[in-house]
C-alpha cells in the first residue's frame, strides 16, 4: 500500500503549474534575448521550435515533482495484523473414520468435501484463531490455535482417513476439542464437529463431551456428513484393485442433536452433499460474526530516495544539456 | 551603444569626422563629385594663361587690357541638396561582427556629408522610425555635418517600429528642389513602394542598404532565443540546423533579388553594404559605376 507521510507537501504540487507559466510566460519579456531582425522570415521557414521553447521548463517542472513527491515521504506498507487482537477461537474437529471414505459427496469422497469446504471458512475469517482435531478411535490434535491459517489449511490438506479404524470416538474428538479451548480467553470459542458415524468406541461420549464444553463456556456446531443408507464405499482389494460396494452407514444425528443443545447451538446440521456442506458453514459464519477494529501495523518502507535520485539525474541532465550539449544563447 | 559623457561623445565624432576627411580629400570627393550634376555653368575665376589651357577660354577684354593673356574659369554651380534618410528604427540597434548597423551608417554618413562639404553641397537629414524622429534642414557647413553625425550616433528614437512610406512621403513633402536623397536603412519593411516611386521621380535616390552578417545567413550558434527588437516577437531556433540555415538563406536573397528588381524598376540606385566589409570601397565602386552610367547616357 502506498502511503503519503507528509500528505499536506503534496500540496506544493501547485506550484508547478505556476512555475511552468512563469517560466514560458510571464518570465517572457524579462528574460534575456538576442536581438535578431528577421525573425518573420524565421517563422516563414519554420524554423522556431516548440522543443527547445518547453524543454528546460519541462525538465525544471520534472524535477519539482520528484522532489515534492520526495518531500511529501511516500512509502510503501506491508500490513501486519495486530496479535493482541483476538476475534473468535475455533476448533475443527474433524472425523476421520473409515465411513470418512463414503463416495456421496461425489466426486469427493466425504473428508475431501469436508476439508475443502473448511479450508475457504477458515480463508473467510482472517482475524479467528483456529486449531484442527482429528479424530477416529483415538483422537489427535493436529494444530494447536494458531493464526497461522496457511499452515492450518496446509493441516487440513493433509488429512487422510484412518483406514484401519473401524469405530469412532465422537466424544474423544469433541473432549480434545475442548481441552484445546479451555485455555482460550477469547471472547468466543467454537468447536465445529464434522463426523459422519455413530459414537461407538471412547471413554467419553458425545454428551459428556458436550457438557464439558458448555462448562468452558464453548459452542459446538455439529455437522453431519452424508446420511442412514446404502453409499458407494471404495474397497481395495490387494488382487483386483479399487472397486466400490454400497454399504450400510449409521449416522446418529439424535446423538449431535444431544450435542448442540447441550451447547446452546439448537440442533445439528445434516449434509447429504458439498453443497449443504456449505451452506452449513456459511450458516455458522455469520452466526459467529466478531466486531473488532482491523489494528494493522505496517511496515514502512521509505521510497523518497529514488525519487531524490531521479530529480538529482534529471538536474545533472539539465545542467549538462545547457551548459555543455546544448546551450541555449544568452540563456 | 558605449557610455556617452559629451566628451565621449565629441572624441568620437571627432574621430569618425577625422577619418572620413582623410579618406574624402584622397579621392573620394572627386568621384562624388563627378557622380552628381550640377545645374550649370558659373563664372569662377580669370587668370593669366599657363600653357596646357585651351585657348578658347582665353577673355579677350582682359587680355588686352593688361598685356597678358588671361583666360576665363568656369565652375560647375553645384550647390546639391543632399539629404539623408535614415531609419533608426530598433532594428539599426544589431550588429553581430564589427559593428553596429548603425554606426556603420554613421561612419558612411560621415563619408558622404564630408565628401558633400567639400563640393559645396548642403546637407540635411531626416530620421525616421515609424514617426519622424529628427528633422535637419539642409544647410552647408561643417558645423550642420557634425551635427547630423551626432544626431546619427546618439539619438534615441522614441519608436521602435519601421514605416519607411511615411518617412518618403514626408520627404516629398520637404524636398522642394531637386535633391540628391541618400536612404540609409535595412529596407526590411513593407508598403513604401508607392511612396519611393514618387520620390524617385523628383529626386536622385540612392537606397544604401546596409545589412549585417547575421541577416544575410544564419550564424551557425547553436540554440538561440531570439527577439524582434521592432515587435517584441520572440522564437527559438536550432541555428545549426543545415535545412534550416540553408532555407534562411535561400528566403534572404530571393527577398534582396526581388528588392534589386524592384528599386531598379524605380530608377533608384542599390547599394548593398555588409557590416563586415569596408563602405569605402562599396561607395566608391557605385560612384565609378555612376559616372560611367552618365558617361554613356550622355
Amino acid at each position: 500500500m502506498l502511503k503519503f507521510a507528509q500528505p499536506w507537501w503534496l500540496l506544493a504540487l501547485l506550484l508547478i503549474p505556476l512555475i511552468w507559466l512563469w517560466q514560458t510566460r510571464w518570465q517572457n519579456p524579462r528574460k534575456p534575448r538576442l536581438p535578431f531582425t528577421r525573425i518573420s522570415l524565421l517563422r516563414q521557414i519554420g524554423a522556431q521550435s516548440r522543443f527547445w521553447k518547453y524543454l528546460f521548463p519541462a525538465l525544471r517542472a520534472l524535477i519539482l515533482l520528484c522532489l515534492v513527491l520526495a518531500l511529501a515521504q511516500p512509502r510503501w506498507g506491508t500490513g501486519t495484523r495486530d496479535i493482541s487482537q483476538k476475534g473468535v477461537d475455533i476448533v475443527l474437529a474433524v472425523d476421520i473414520s473409515g465411513s470418512m471414505l463414503a463416495m456421496d459427496f461425489a466426486p469427493q469422497n466425504r473428508l475431501a468435501a469436508a476439508v475443502k469446504v473448511a479450508q475457504d471458512f477458515i480463508a473467510r475469517r482472517p482475524n479467528d484463531r483456529f486449531g484442527l482435531v482429528a479424530f477416529s478411535e483415538y483422537a489427535l490434535t493436529q494444530s494447536p490455535l494458531t493464526f497461522d491459517h496457511l499452515s492450518m489449511r496446509e493441516q487440513l490438506g493433509r488429512l487422510e482417513v484412518n483406514q484401519e479404524a473401524s469405530a469412532t470416538a465422537i466424544g474423544l474428538g469433541l473432549a480434545k476439542a475442548v481441552a484445546r479451548l479451555k485455555d482460550s480467553n477469547a471472547k468466543s470459542k467454537v468447536v465445529i464437529l464434522i463426523t459422519d458415524g455413530v459414537s461407538n468406541t471412547g471413554e467419553i461420549d458425545p454428551a459428556t463431551a458436550a457438557r464439558m464444553a458448555r462448562a468452558f463456556d464453548i459452542k459446538v456446531y455439529p455437522i453431519g456428513v452424508g446420511s442412514n443408507g446404502y453409499v458407494d464405499f471404495p474397497i481395495t482389494d490387494p488382487r483386483f484393485g479399487t472397486f466400490y460396494r454400497k454399504m450400510f452407514v449409521e449416522l446418529d444425528m439424535a446423538a449431535l442433536n444431544n450435542v448442540a443443545q447441550i451447547t446452546g447451538t439448537g440442533v445439528a446440521a445434516q449434509a447429504s452433499d458439498a453443497a449443504q456442506l456449505q451452506q452449513i458453514m456459511d450458516k455458522i459464519d455469520t452466526l459467529e460474526t466478531t466486531e473488532y477494529q482491523a489494528k494493522v501495523h505496517y511496515i514502512w518502507a521509505e521510497q523518497f530516495l529514488p525519487l531524490l535520485w531521479a530529480a538529482f539525474a534529471l538536474l545533472a541532465l539539465e545542467l549538462f544539456l545547457r551548459l555543455l550539449a546544448m546551450p541555449i544563447l544568452p540563456e | 551603444m558605449p557610455a556617452r559623457t559629451p566628451a565621449e561623445i565629441l572624441a568620437r565624432i571627432e574621430r569618425i569626422e577625422i577619418r572620413a576627411r582623410g579618406i574624402v580629400s584622397e579621392i573620394f570627393s572627386g568621384q562624388y563629385h563627378s557622380s552628381f550634376k550640377g545645374q550649370g555653368l558659373e563664372f569662377a575665376e580669370v587668370r593669366e594663361y599657363q600653357s596646357g589651357d585651351n585657348y578658347r577660354d582665353i577673355d579677350w577684354n582682359v587680355s588686352a587690357r593688361l598685356g597678358m593673356p588671361y583666360i576665363k574659369k568656369y565652375q560647375e554651380t553645384r550647390e546639391l541638396n543632399v539629404f539623408f534618410i535614415v531609419d533608426v528604427s530598433a532594428s539599426q540597434n544589431f550588429g553581430t561582427s564589427r559593428a553596429l548597423k548603425k554606426e556603420r551608417i554613421a561612419e558612411i554618413i560621415a563619408l558622404l556629408s564630408f565628401s558633400a562639404l567639400s563640393n559645396n553641397d548642403k546637407v540635411g537629414l531626416i530620421m525616421f522610425s515609424d514617426q519622424l524622429e529628427k528633422y535637419l534642414p539642409a544647410r552647408k557647413g561643417r558645423n550642420k555635418a557634425l551635427e547630423i553625425l551626432r544626431d546619427v550616433l546618439y539619438l534615441e528614437p522614441r519608436h521602435t517600429g519601421t514605416a519607411l512610406g511615411e518617412a518618403f512621403t514626408f520627404a516629398s513633402q520637404i524636398l522642394k528642389k531637386h535633391a540628391v536623397v541618400f536612404v540609409l536603412s535595412d529596407l526590411m519593411d513593407t508598403g513604401y513602394q508607392k511612396s519611393l516611386r514618387l520620390l524617385a521621380q523628383k529626386h536622385d535616390v540612392i537606397a544604401i542598404q546596409v545589412l549585417d552578417e547575421a541577416e544575410l545567413s544564419l550564424p551557425d550558434a547553436g540554440i538561440l532565443n531570439i527577439r524582434d527588437p521592432e515587435t517584441g516577437e520572440t522564437l527559438y531556433v536550432n541555428s545549426s540546423h543545415g535545412s534550416i540555415r540553408k532555407a534562411f538563406e535561400a528566403g534572404v536573397s530571393k527577398y534582396q533579388q526581388a528588392l534589386a528588381k524592384e528599386l531598379k524598376a524605380m530608377q533608384v540606385d542599390h547599394i548593398l553594404i555588409r557590416n563586415r566589409d569596408s563602405q569605402v570601397k562599396a561607395l566608391r565602386s557605385f560612384f565609378e559605376e555612376r559616372k560611367k552610367r552618365r558617361r554613356a547616357h550622355r
